[in-house]
């Protein structure tokens, strides 16, 4: 890792751990004041000057620091918005995933589905289409109806409706609402990846302490076996988000965001199951930090497609091409 | 990977549409890296394309490790029967380069290069399997060299290959990891005998090693007396993190991938996407690792995740691929389809053991974690 990252890497937790009890007015203070928010934007905007492969390692620190703001999604507006040219407002500013509406002259009307911390933020960014183009729309949370939701893990997951409410809009190219839904689920794997790294952390140390027939649950083979899987689907996880950052910094990343969102769901999955079952009923209590972390993997395989979903767009495409492309399909990305 | 890769890639690609003979079966080709052909790899060694990163002085190429690993893809990829060299150009060469003497070297390498010497690894033994420390087979000083009594067993290719390097007991038998040496047996040392073990499947691919007063010249005693397990565990992270560990059954996704055709049923497209996500994701792993080979580092924990990640995988496959076959295929009528899944889900069982089981990497994984 290069100097730059250590000391990006290093603040991140810092502040995130720093802010993690906090009220989130006071916690978003916390993390604009040190730029998390900003690592996407260019040095002469006032910004970090980041790549992707930066904001990777903010957002998987946002995982595994179970970071309860909307971080990775401001990351994620920073980047549309230089995309399209635009300012963003100051702020907290959340993705819409699911926008289901139209333009007419400069307003909006319909409604976003599943936005994180709707109710907080101050601005909702999302793509529409208009005409043969697609446009980033920046709409003001005040001028939407808010229909609160939470997924599993008690994140706000809103609903916004809107009436002609008055918007920034440009044309973003290269860009549409699958790829913005693309990249919600690199934003989850890298994640999904933090939050992984911190359930193996606590199950770990749990194991290592927790005495049962007179030693330590660590010195069981039984408990090393499972915990070796959860360290390997940590391993699994990291690199399959990080090569989906490497790539969306690159070049298109659309297969990339696909395949890191499949592996780490994957290893959610497995992740939650090990790291439960060797925490045994402590686990489940409300009181033990375990939860913080599997209960954001369980809403997080559903968030910006599970499985079925991205292994559908996968296997089409695979199967479009044909076993004579296969392999020089997988190697051409890494090339 | 770097631009030199991506050209040669294309022409390892070129070079094998020419050289793989069109009349070579998928399950043929699915035994790859377990099959092998003496012409094959002489070919190989006149493309210079074994040796790759060793130095020209020894016969070697002085290429990346990157241009090595894309060679070895694409001939694990096409099926190519590389086995005879395999162990030889992977491990055994460059443990020379690490711990042999210069004598050893200039004997050797340039041997392995040409495709022409092959070698064999002679670790586990009857009562020594995973618990590898416990080896007994026993070099004794005489005169000039080494007399090796004792018995190695489960040696792949110990029937084609021209030498052993031989992990054996050199000091007190009560000090385990201490008192193991390496010798480089030749193969056709008189009191050698080489005794097929016929697997599941009826061919005979791994063998029994008995050694009757061996004798080995001091000049074949590979490293430092008594630094065996040391040495021993400098080859694993070469051994382990390879893309032969998740490649062993690209064979029948591609024979899965044809059958299902450009307009799969939804279960197939879940398997083929999860399946492509996964092999993504593994190489991704190994070649990561690889960049920490280049640097001299030793990843020997990257590479048991990567291995026991990847055989699983590869282990995995083959269930998979019989539990959702169409219902047409009965494993009875020997077309590409059948003949591949069949001879995949009868040796896929050995993807877990070879090179170390799946318990003794999760065992070296714990033991990173703190656990033991």
């Amino acid at each position: 890792m290069s100097e730059l990252r250590t000391l990006l890497s290093e603040t991140t937790a810092r502040v995130l751990a720093d802010s993690r009890n906090a009220p989130l007015e006071r916690a978003w203070t916390q993390i604009a004041q040190a730029g998390l928010a900003s690592v996407l934007i260019r040095e002469d905007d006032g910004g970090f000057g980041g790549t992707w492969s930066d904001a990777m390692i903010v957002m998987k620190a946002a995982g595994q620091h179970a970071c309860a703001a909307p971080l990775p999604e401001n990351i994620l507006a920073t980047a549309l918005a230089n995309a399209a040219g635009v300012t963003l407002p100051d702020g907290m500013i959340t993705i819409g995933p699911r926008p289901d509406g139209a333009l007419n002259g400069t307003g909006f009307t319909g409604s976003i589905a599943g936005v994180p911390w709707g109710r907080n933020a101050s601005h909702v960014a999302t793509i529409v289409a208009r005409g043969g183009g697609h446009q980033l729309v920046i709409a003001k949370v005040a001028d939407a109806k808010i229909t609160p939701h939470e997924n599993p893990a008690g994140e706000p997951r809103d609903t916004l409706a809107f009436d002609n409410a008055p918007i920034v809009t440009a044309e973003i190219p290269g860009w549409d609402s699958h790829r913005l839904y693309a990249f919600g689920a690199m934003l989850r794997s890298a994640q999904i990846a933090g939050a992984i790294a911190g359930a193996l952390e606590l199950s770990v140390t749990y194991t290592r302490e927790r005495q049962q027939f007179g030693r330590p649950l660590a010195n069981f083979q039984a408990i090393q076996q499972q915990l070796a899987v959860l360290a390997e689907e940590t391993a699994a996880s990291d690199m399959a988000a990080a090569a989906a950052f490497r790539a969306a910094g690159t070049g298109e990343g659309l297969f990339e965001c696909a395949a890191a969102k499949l592996r780490t769901n994957r290893a959610a999955r497995t992740a939650t199951g090990i790291a439960h079952q060797v925490h045994g009923a402590m686990g489940f209590t409300a009181e033990y930090d375990l939860h913080h972390f599997t209960r954001r993997l369980w809403a997080w395989q559903t968030e910006f497609g599970n499985e079925r979903f991205w292994g559908g767009k996968i296997g089409s495409g695979v199967a479009a091409r044909g076993p004579a492309n296969f392999w020089a399909d997988l190697v051409a990305l890494s090339e | 990977m770097p631009p030199a890769a991506k050209a040669l890639r294309k022409e390892v690609r070129a070079f094998l549409n020419e050289q793989m003979p069109k009349s070579v079966s998928s399950a043929e080709k699915a035994r790859s890296w377990s099959g092998g052909a003496a012409a094959f790899s002489k070919l190989l060694g006149q493309q210079g394309w074994l040796g790759m990163t060793w130095p020209k002085k020894y016969g070697g190429h002085e290429r990346s490790y990157a241009e090595r690993y894309v060679v070895i893809e694409e001939l694990l990829v096409a099926g190519a029967p590389v086995g005879l060299h395999w162990v030889a150009d992977r491990q055994s060469g460059p443990l020379m380069l690490r711990f042999g003497t210069e004598e050893q070297r200039e004997f050797f390498l340039p041997r392995i290069a040409r495709g022409e010497a092959y070698f064999c690894i002679g670790m586990s033994e009857p009562n020594s399997g995973s618990d590898l420390a416990s080896v007994r087979t026993r070099a004794h000083k005489v005169e000039g060299g080494w007399r090796i009594n004792g018995q190695k067993i489960w040696t792949s290719n110990a029937h084609s290959a021209h030498y052993m390097i031989a992990l054996v007991r050199t000091g007190e038998a009560e000090t385990r990891h201490a008192g193991l040496t390496q010798f480089i047996v030749d193969m056709k040392s008189e009191g050698l005998t080489v005794k097929p073990i016929a697997n599941l499947t009826g061919e005979s691919h791994f063998n029994e090693v008995f050694f009757d007063d061996v004798f080995v010249p001091d000049n074949r005693l590979v490293g430092r007396e008594g630094d065996g397990w040391r040495q021993v565990g400098a080859e694993l992270a070469f051994e382990r993190s390879g893309p032969e560990r998740y490649l062993s059954s690209i064979r029948l996704f591609l024979e899965f991938l044809r059958v299902a055709g450009p307009n799969p049923t939804e279960l197939e497209k879940q398997l083929i996407g999860r399946m492509t996500a996964e092999m993504w994701t593994l190489r991704q792993m190994s070649m990561s690792i690889l960049g920490k080979l280049a640097a001299g580092e030793d990843p020997a924990v990257d590479a048991a995740i990567v291995k026991d990640i990847g055989t699983s995988f590869e282990q995995e496959l083959p269930r998979l691929v019989q539990a959702n076959a169409r219902e047409d295929v009965t494993l009875e009528t020997g077309d590409a389809f059948d003949d591949t899944l069949s001879y995949l889900l009868q040796t896929s069982p050995s993807f877990s053991l070879r090179g170390g089981t799946r318990e003794i990497l999760r065992g070296i994984i714990a033991r990173d974690l703190g656990l033991r």
